[in-house]
């Protein structure tokens, strides 16, 4: 506090909390307010209101540019001296250019340095190609935010939520102009991940049967609250999903949800091989370079034991590998409700594998 | 590419990048002057060239497309949701409580549905050996699949059973052996018989031990073979050898039908004396009866027979319990030769007979200054061998030391009832979870209910313990949980009612309300 009041502006204040800190504040702070009717703003009050968000937004950009330009340097200079000296920094040092990031406001920006600095640098060369995917992709983002002027605003849209802007979901559902699709959403899988901040980001993965429109539903908890969530996986939603704004919608939220079932109205659509898979991940690239987690629905999908890991296998022989850290208890999974059959299967298209969520038999998803 | 990485390792200062050698479609997209921006531009590119140009591969190795299939029907749904509610009983007995689920699948000939077949392997990795046994029963082909592809699962059993029983660790093999003996002795035999040839005189002896645990009339021309020929009395043998001959010995003597135990029995018929009647024998109208050793070595008494014929040396015994090795070799007899045949000898009176060996001046000892019956241990070891619930209902009521707790799972129900009554037992835990109940035989309703009501009484003295809960758990009649119940009412009303709650009905409820929803399901 002391050094805080010497010198402020060397700390960096964040003027718009994430909304999950907004909810948690909200329910805990002062006792429900007895609801008023809203406030009628005049036409000169809400064009004040509007120009000071405007500002708000315009000034966040420039802290985000200017993040972004430091980091460019940091690549730039990582790049000169050579990727060799990534296994021999200091942890500490990725950790504080992400910190920087995120005082820039910025914090998907950080979470790319963040992977840089998590690579596994003891296995073998597997981090070299890694980590030139993630410069690749990390420069890519820096030079949109550098012409973020001259993108189009659902580009400009994509871009902000890249960098880290945050999406409100109430904003989201409120909102009448947002895409929704009504179907019946077939909740394929989940993945709860705690970060170092101790946030737990739990992901769900939606597959409409009859659209075959996929989407992500996120929620947020930390060690204080936790995540509020009524999506079951493996179980079928019927209802209408609203998807935020994006080149590539994919995440979303449940707008209306009518009924929760086990049946399945249809399989949703599968591809007949890896090669069809492929193609329509490269056209998809086309659309948003940074796209990841597609889920894809593979036709006879095998999981074969390989000498090394786990592999999934398409008719055509052709296979895709499973990341080395994935849970053996799923493959098992597999072999317990396929007995080696092969099934329709529900996948994780994860940068370079691919992670089973799910198989459909005897016209039931089975979770894996 | 390889290009493009040598730069990236090594650093654009040391190693500008190349762009002559970069693909056209990529070259003439790069805009950068500095030489870093211009590499950050090339591998950008080149990235997403090569992530969508690059085709999955094919596999190189051959696909195992054998469907794994099943040849026993999957379990009802009733009695395979009850596995879900194993979470909520007491850790202690939750062995005990799936290993009773197990039972009505395997009553049943079913196996597991794929819902809950790797969480019942994964549970059962920390159960008991009885417990993975019986998995092992009820996982189905697919189960035995994982087993054998997962190493990280530790099921001490032959992965693909029987068929590889050549390649099996001793201890895989030992575990083997003795569940296919207690369901099908014969094939148990003919498994063991295929490798007996080539096994060690040490694995063999860990075989005959095993089988001496279990043995049955089917066993006897095996283990005759083995007696007369294997391990017949050699000059120089091993002592491992002459200890196989001892386990065959005792196997032989504990069934009546062998060759062995006519011989043996017909040679012993000469020492028991029967005398006149003293004056208890005026009273009784029982003749006087006594064993009795000859003073010097006979054709029977004497260390070579017993060494040749039974593989009992003479020395190595406790001399403190038997001041000569016939006394020790007597005490062998007494521990293999079945009760039936010793009360014989006493108009079949188990009682007389047992009263003889305990209370016989030449058959005790003073040790510490206390008198001890130097065959106490070998009667007990009897009626636990031979599981004979009269002889070990009569030394129940005559000894008094710790062994009276080892006879207990081998006396009748309505006895061990009686015994806990008697004594007022009923909270005690060593003498209450030890009696000859299973998880499939209860106690009787009226009994349990009146453990019921004690545990209570105990509980509002503020005295119980959780472990009466979990050996109510396990063994009170399931029609007896309507007392529980309305104990548990009553209980409500005491400031006691935690101390009842938490040792008593939660521990108990749970489980026996399994208990009974299992036994609707076998009706």
């Amino acid at each position: 506090m002391l050094l805080h009041a010497a010198s402020e502006k060397n700390f960096a204040t964040q003027e718009e909390e994430p909304e999950w800190v907004k909810g948690w504040m909200d329910k805990r702070g002062t006792p429900p307010k007895p609801k008023t009717e809203e406030k009628v703003r005049t036409e000169e009050e809400q064009e004040q209101l509007d120009k000071n968000r405007e500002k708000t937004q315009t000034n966040r950009l420039l802290g985000v540019q200017e993040g972004a330009a430091e980091l460019t340097m940091w690549l730039k200079d990582l790049v000169r001296m050579g990727l060799l000296e990534l296994p021999s920094k200091n942890q500490q040092e990725f950790d504080r250019m992400a910190a920087r990031m995120v005082d820039a406001k910025a914090p998907g920006l950080a979470g790319w340095v963040r992977a840089l600095g998590r690579l596994n640098y003891d296995q073998g060369q597997a981090w070299q190609d890694e980590a030139l995917g993630i410069i690749s992709k990390l420069f890519l983002l820096l030079s949109a935010l550098k012409n973020f002027d001259r993108l189009s605003p659902l580009w400009q849209q994509t871009i902000r939520n890249l960098a880290g802007w945050s999406q409100s979901t109430k904003e989201l559902l409120a909102d009448k102009e947002a895409e929704t699709i009504k179907d019946h959403w077939l909740v394929v899988g989940q993945e709860v991940e705690t970060t170092s901040e101790d946030i737990t980001i739990q992901r769900n993965w939606l597959m409409g049967c009859t659209h075959n429109r996929q989407s992500m539903i996120l929620n947020f908890g930390t060690r204080f609250t936790n995540i509020e969530s009524n999506i079951l996986p493996g179980t079928i939603i019927e209802g209408e999903m609203a998807f935020f704004p994006s080149v590539w919608p994919q995440r979303g939220a449940l707008k209306i949800q009518r009924a929760v079932t086990n049946s399945l109205p249809a399989e949703p659509m599968a591809f007949e091989t890896w090669k069809d898979v492929h193609e329509y991940k490269a056209e998809q690239l086309q659309v948003n370079p940074w796209l990841n987690d597609i889920v894809v629905v593979l036709k006879d999908a095998l999981l074969i034991k390989s000498s090394t890991s786990w592999i999934v296998c398409d008719s055509s022989k052709h296979f895709q590998q499973l990341p080395s850290d994935f849970d053996i208890e799923k493959t098992l999974r597999w072999v317990a409700i396929s007995g080696n059959r092969r099934l329709n299967m529900v996948l994780i298209l994860r940068n370079n594998v691919v992670m089973p969520m799910g198989v459909f038999n005897n016209n039931h998803y089975h979770l894996l | 590419m390889e290009l493009l990485r040598e730069t990236a390792l090594v650093g654009t200062e040391k190693k500008p990048l190349d762009a002559t050698a970069l693909p056209e479609a990529v070259k003439h997209l790069l805009s950068a002057t500095d030489p870093e921006t211009q590499f950050l531009q090339a591998t950008t590119l080149l990235n997403f060239y090569k992530q969508a140009g690059t085709y999955p591969t094919a596999y190189k190795g051959v696909v195992d497309e054998a469907v794994i299939e099943e040849d026993k029907p999957v379990a009802p749904s009733e009695l395979l949701d009850l596995y879900a509610k194993f979470g909520m009983v007491d850790y202690q007995i939750r062995d005990t409580m799936i290993g009773l689920w197990l039972n009505a699948l395997i009553d049943q000939s079913a196996i597991v549905g794929p819902d809950i077949l790797v969480g019942l392997i994964r549970d059962g990795q920390n159960a008991s050996a009885l417990t993975k046994a019986k998995i092992l029963r009820v996982i189905g082909n697919k189960g035995a699949w994982i087993l054998r592809n997962d190493s990280a699962l530790s099921y001490p059993v032959l992965p693909s059973g029987a068929g590889s029983w050549e390649d099996g660790t001793t201890h895989e093999r030992k575990i083997l052996f003795a569940n296919l003996h207690t369901q099908h002795p014969i094939e148990a035999i003919e498994l063991l018989k295929r490798t007996w040839a080539t096994e060690s005189v040490v694995t063999k002896k860990v075989f005959l031990d095993l089988l001496k645990d279990d043995f049955v009339a089917s066993d006897v021309s095996f283990a005759e073979a083995c007696y007369n020929e294997e391990f017949k009395h050699q000059p120089k043998e091993k002592k491992t050898e002459r200890e196989c001959r001892r386990l065959l010995a005792e196997m032989l003597l504990s069934l009546t039908d062998t060759a062995l135990y006519k011989n043996v029995t017909a040679a012993l018929y000469a020492y028991h004396i029967k005398g006149k009647k003293g004056i208890m024998g005026f009273v009784t109208g029982k003749e006087a009866v006594s064993f009795q050793i000859p003073a010097s070595e006979d054709s029977f008494w004497n260390a070579a027979h017993f060494e040749q014929a039974f593989g009992l040396e003479s020395k190595s015994f406790d001399i403190a319990l038997f001041n000569s090795p016939q006394l020790y070799w007597l005490s062998c007899l007494l521990e293999w030769i079945p009760m039936s045949y010793w009360a014989k000898h006493f108009d079949n009176d188990y009682e007389r007979s047992i009263d003889y060996w305990l209370t016989n001046k030449d058959y005790q000892t003073i040790i510490n200054g206390e008198v001890v019956p130097i065959f106490r241990k070998s009667l007990v070891e009897n009626a636990l061998k031979h599981r004979d619930p009269e002889s070990a209902w009569i030394l129940v009521n005559k000894i008094n030391s710790a062994e009276v707790t080892s006879l207990l799972p081998v006396i009748r129900p309505e006895h061990f009832e009686a015994f806990i009554k008697r004594n007022k037992y009923w909270n005690d835990i060593e003498f209450l979870s030890n009696g000859p109940f299973s998880q499939e035989r209860s106690w009787s309703r009226a009994f349990s209910e009146q453990v019921i009501e004690q545990a209570y009484d105990e509980a509002m003295r503020n005295k119980s313990s959780s472990h009466l809960g979990k050996v109510i758990a396990q063994f009170a009649h399931t029609e007896s949980i309507d007392t529980l119940y309305s104990f548990n009412e009553k209980a409500r009303e005491s400031s006691s009612y935690n101390v009842w709650n938490t040792g008593i009905f939660q521990v108990a409820h749970v489980a026996m309300d399994i208990r009974n929803k299992i036994n609707a399901i076998k009706k």
